[in-house]
């Protein structure tokens, strides 16, 4: 399959600061997630890539069209829902994105259906008649992700797409998300802090630090390279079971919220649960390296730092 | 019929091209102005003037035709004397039309544009802020500038609007006046003669509104709040306005400091009613007589400004360009 | 476990807005999570424990004492703020120092204790000449923090302090949180980002609609929900292989299957729970997580929203 997102020495600079500095990536279709500290350049390389920001140096070429010779036609096909809130302003939920739609070059009729397909895809009901400009931080989200889908584009930019939402509407938003890469087929960048999330839907990561890119994998292959943990928690007996993970060669700590860590050094956790099988120990429950991702990020961009 | 979820599917069709695109940014920015009810308001008395100049020209071409009512009903009431002026004036016309018709056009539709000069700062008052200042508010640019558009697509809709609404308010009731004119006058052969004031016309309707677009769309990217871009063109076009006349009497130029003075200027020239008056003392009898104890108004206006007409175009051209600049640097920070 | 915040019977309206309505509950030592969406009385509670307002009915005590109109208890109360009210153009120090003037630290020891507070919050030294204005969020959120640790509280509020943040910036006020919590302060925080919570508290209080509708550890919470047949999400390279195995061994009641997991309705579960290890310990397919579906916060509050 030919890459979806391809840079060779992208730049971009703002006065003193490099937000990107030579960015050579080379990304397949899937669910990207794009992770990086504040300021490491993950909206500058959006932004560049749409063309909102002009890159200083550097060929960037999406869906295999080169963006500075075929702009208008690559936004064709693609989407973005940016990060900051933004509406067109005296419009109405379908209004705005039938008229998204015709922006992106469908006619009236076509642009008008879609619209309403796409707000029944993001879970909207009666809102859609309501302006935009009178929507919770919940459905703004939800229409910024339609408006960013509404034209059937192949890729699509999601900036930070759960920021301010509750955790109901966290779950639903990455639900949807979780939901156009597998139904539509749309691949789909998500940009966002919160890694949890981005470890439940991305199977490709790319994390940014200083403008540069540190670590671009798929998210399997980073797990494997971690040592293997295991965190689990009990009801009771936790100085006990911490002593028996010693004798058994196992290091083990108690953690804040309660759990026992363990680096067991195995591939599955089944020799674990053969372990505490044979103690007749049932933890409450038991997981495999859940912060993996964060753990990889901290690492990885902290190396970043320790090597200017 | 078996159940069907309600799933994602993809659309086929061919997509529409870039001039749809951009009609569609304009038809909707149209919409969203004539919501305002004081817009439709200043459009009603642009085509209200309008119509009541046709009716003024009517009555004229009425009163000089020997067989219509009208002059028969003079002739009765005022008696022989009015008969014989009108008459008189009618051999007059029919003498010298390439100078009369014309002069009579020139006249009126001048002053007509005068006023729509006027009602177009007004209209641009009122829709000023829906232009680029709202979506610099609401970050809309950044919608536009994701989907299948470049800046100059947005701006090319965002001119259209303005283009569109104020030559609605401006050039086409030029046009409609004389046309109408033409229709309603005794003798069709008028549209020779009245035909360079209908360029005039065009030329000072196309130079206003374009000029006055522009500038709307400077003053509504620079201002982020609505009521700051309404502001800032009520600045631009009275505050400047009572500068350039003080300034017009200390600085020769002066008056040429606002941008919709100079527009006014122009126009004056456009038309160049001391033209009018020039060719028709020398080949009109008796009128010569006539100017003397009438000093034109519009003839002094045009000679005090030194370089004659070309002073305030080359102001008007500086404008525009500062202008293009502020948009061009506005829009594409964004 | 004494408790540090104990409320019984609780209410508060806004006129006829509901902000909590005849809550009772305890907060015990440690790191408590405070969850529910928006508008469950969140921040009612946090106003209430800090004293800004007055409980409309019940009674509300810190540290055995009612904080409203009672500056006594509200000197060992810490309150680090959702919205930032800090001074753009002041120097860290500074701002630290006229607070600490204010809430009646002693003018010969503001320094010293402001230093403290920023030594604790890991601020470094090179960046306290710098004004707050020229910070970036992390370390505007860590001279917040410095803040509600000036006056040495025993409990420690804090509002939504990973808001914004970065994976790193959450990190480290994660960190920070456990050192304060191991020189024995106790923390309520509250959050939109649950993963967040789950990896630092211990306990949680979650509120919906004015109501507390779960409490308690970590552990607590979960043999309350275990008395009901449960949900079970496995993790597993062989979904269909570890349901076929549940069957066999008749602890099956149903279940879906999705790629990396089978989510499993067990049989007896009482008896699944307290064995499943060695239940399990001889399954072909490789296992990576066994969690109940009800103990985790996204699912708790999936069944209180639902």
């Amino acid at each position: 399959m030919p890459p979806i997102i391809e840079t060779q020495g992208l730049s971009k600079r703002f006065g003193s600061h490099q937000a990107l500095d030579r960015i050579d990536l080379r990304i397949e279709p899937g669910t990207i997630g794009l992770l990086g500290p504040n300021g490491a350049g993950k909206s500058t390389l959006i932004r560049c890539l749409l063309q909102l920001d002009e890159n200083d140096t550097g060929r960037a070429s999406l869906l295999g069209q080169d963006i500075d010779a075929h702009g208008r036609e690559v936004r064709k096909r693609v989407g973005y829902a940016p990060e900051q809130d933004c509406h067109i302003p005296g419009m109405a939920g379908c209004e705005y994105v039938t008229y998204c739609a015709q922006l992106s070059g469908l006619p009236f009729a076509a642009a008008r259906q879609r619209a309403h397909e796409m707000l029944d895809f993001v879970g909207m009901g009666q809102e859609r008649y309501r302006l935009v400009e009178t929507y919770s931080t919940g459905m703004k989200q939800r229409i910024k992700i339609a408006q960013a889908i509404v034209h059937d584009p192949e890729l699509v930019f999601l900036d930070e797409p759960t920021n301010g939402l509750d955790p109901e509407g966290q779950a639903h938003i990455l639900d949807l998300i979780g939901r156009i890469w597998k139904e539509s087929g749309i691949s789909v960048v998500l940009s966002s802090h919160l890694l949890p999330d981005v470890d439940r839907i991305c199977e490709q990561i790319v994390i940014l630090a200083r403008g540069r890119v540190v670590v671009h994998d798929r998210l399997q292959e980073l797990k494997r390279r971690r040592q293997p943990v295991a965190e689990l928690s009990v009801q009771a007996g936790v100085p006990e079971l911490i002593e028996a993970f010693s004798r058994n060669g196992w290091s083990s700590e108690l953690l804040s919220n309660g759990r026992i860590r363990v680096a067991h050094g195995q591939e599955s956790l089944n020799p674990m649960i053969a372990f505490l099988g044979e103690r007749r120990i049932a933890p409450i429950e038991i997981k495999a390296s859940p912060n993996a991702l964060q753990e990889f990020f901290l690492q990885a961009v902290r190396d970043q730092g320790a090597t200017p | 019929m078996s159940i069907r979820a309600h799933d994602y599917e993809h659309w086929r069709g061919t997509s529409t091209s870039i001039w749809r695109r951009r009609w569609t940014i304009m038809s909707y920015g149209m919409r969203l102005c004539l919501r305002s009810k004081l817009l439709r308001g200043i459009f009603a008395i642009a085509w209200v003037s309008a119509l009541s100049v046709v009716a003024f020209h009517f009555l004229i071409g009425q009163l000089l035709s020997t067989d219509s009512a009208l002059a028969s009903f003079v002739a009765n009431t005022f008696g022989r004397k009015a008969k014989a002026i009108l008459d008189g004036v009618t051999a007059w016309i029919l003498l010298y039309p390439e100078i009369t018709v014309d002069g009579l056009f020139r006249i009126t539709l001048s002053l007509l544009s005068l006023l729509y000069v006027t009602l177009c700062c007004l209209a641009v008052a009122l829709f000023v802020p829906k232009l680029i200042s709202q979506d610099l508010s609401s970050r809309a640019i950044l919608i536009y500038n994701s989907k299948a558009l470049t800046r100059t697509d947005y701006l090319a809709g965002k001119f259209g609007i303005v283009f569109v609404l104020l030559g609605g308010i401006m050039i086409a009731p030029l046009a409609f006046v004389w046309f109408a004119s033409n229709i309603l006058s005794p003798d069709w052969s008028f549209f020779w003669h009245g035909f360079s004031a209908l360029l005039r016309a065009m030329a000072a309707g196309v130079v206003t509104v374009l000029c006055l677009s522009v500038l709307a769309l400077a003053v509504s990217s620079l201002a982020r709040k609505s009521g700051a871009a309404t502001a800032l063109w009520i600045v631009l076009w009275l505050v400047t306005g009572f500068v350039a006349e003080a300034a017009s009497r200390v600085l020769p130029w002066g008056r040429c400091l606002s941008p919709i003075n100079c527009l006014r200027e122009v126009t004056r020239g456009l038309f160049d009613l001391r033209g009018v008056m020039e060719s028709a003392r020398a080949s009109l009898p008796f009128f010569e007589s006539l100017l003397k104890s009438l000093p034109s108004k519009a003839a002094v206006a045009v000679e005090s400004v030194p370089g004659g007409a070309w002073m305030p175009v080359l102001f008007l051209a500086g404008f525009l360009g500062i202008s293009i600049l502020a948009i061009n640097k506005r829009i594409s920070n964004e | 476990m004494s408790a540090v915040i104990q409320a019984t019977e609780l209410s508060c309206f806004y006129g006829l807005v509901l902000g909590l309505n005849n809550v009772t509950f305890t907060i015990g030592p440690g790191i408590t999570g405070l969850v529910g969406p928006n508008g469950a009385g969140k921040s009612t509670l946090i106003k209430l424990v800090t004293g800004q307002i007055r409980p409309s009915s019940g009674r509300l005590t810190v540290f055995g004492e009612e904080p409203w109109n009672n500056p006594g208890v509200l000197g060992s109360i810490g309150y680090c703020p959702e919205h930032e009210h800090v001074h753009q153009d002041l120097k860290p120090v500074d701002w630290l120092r006229s607070l600490a003037a204010l809430s009646g630290v002693p003018r010969g020891e503001t320094l010293q204790r402001s230093e403290l507070a920023l030594t604790a919050v890991g601020l470094s030294r090179e960046h306290w000449k710098k004004r707050i204005g020229t910070y970036s969020k992390g370390m505007r959120q860590r001279v917040k923090l410095a803040q509600a640790l000036l006056h040495r509280p025993g409990l420690v509020i804090l509002d939504e302090p990973m808001n914004g943040l970065d994976p790193m910036g959450r990190h480290e006020i994660g960190d920070i949180l456990r050192g304060l919590q191991r020189s024995g302060v106790h923390i309520l925080i509250s959050s939109h980002i649950l993963d967040e919570l789950e990896a630092l508290c211990g306990s949680f209080l979650m509120l919906n609609w004015g109501r507390a509708v779960a409490g308690g550890s970590h552990q607590e919470i979960h043999a309350d929900a275990s008395r009901l047949p449960e949900q079970v999400v496995i993790r597993t390279d062989r979904p269909e292989d570890v349901v076929e195995y549940l069957r066999s061994a008749g602890l099956l009641r149903g279940y879906y299957l999705e790629e990396d997991r089978a989510v499993v309705w067990v049989r007896h579960a009482e008896r699944f729970y307290a064995e499943w290890t060695g239940l399990l310990g001889g399954c072909p397919a490789r296992i990576f997580e066994v969690q109940s579906r009800a103990t985790t916060l996204s699912g708790l509050f999936e069944k209180v929203n639902s």
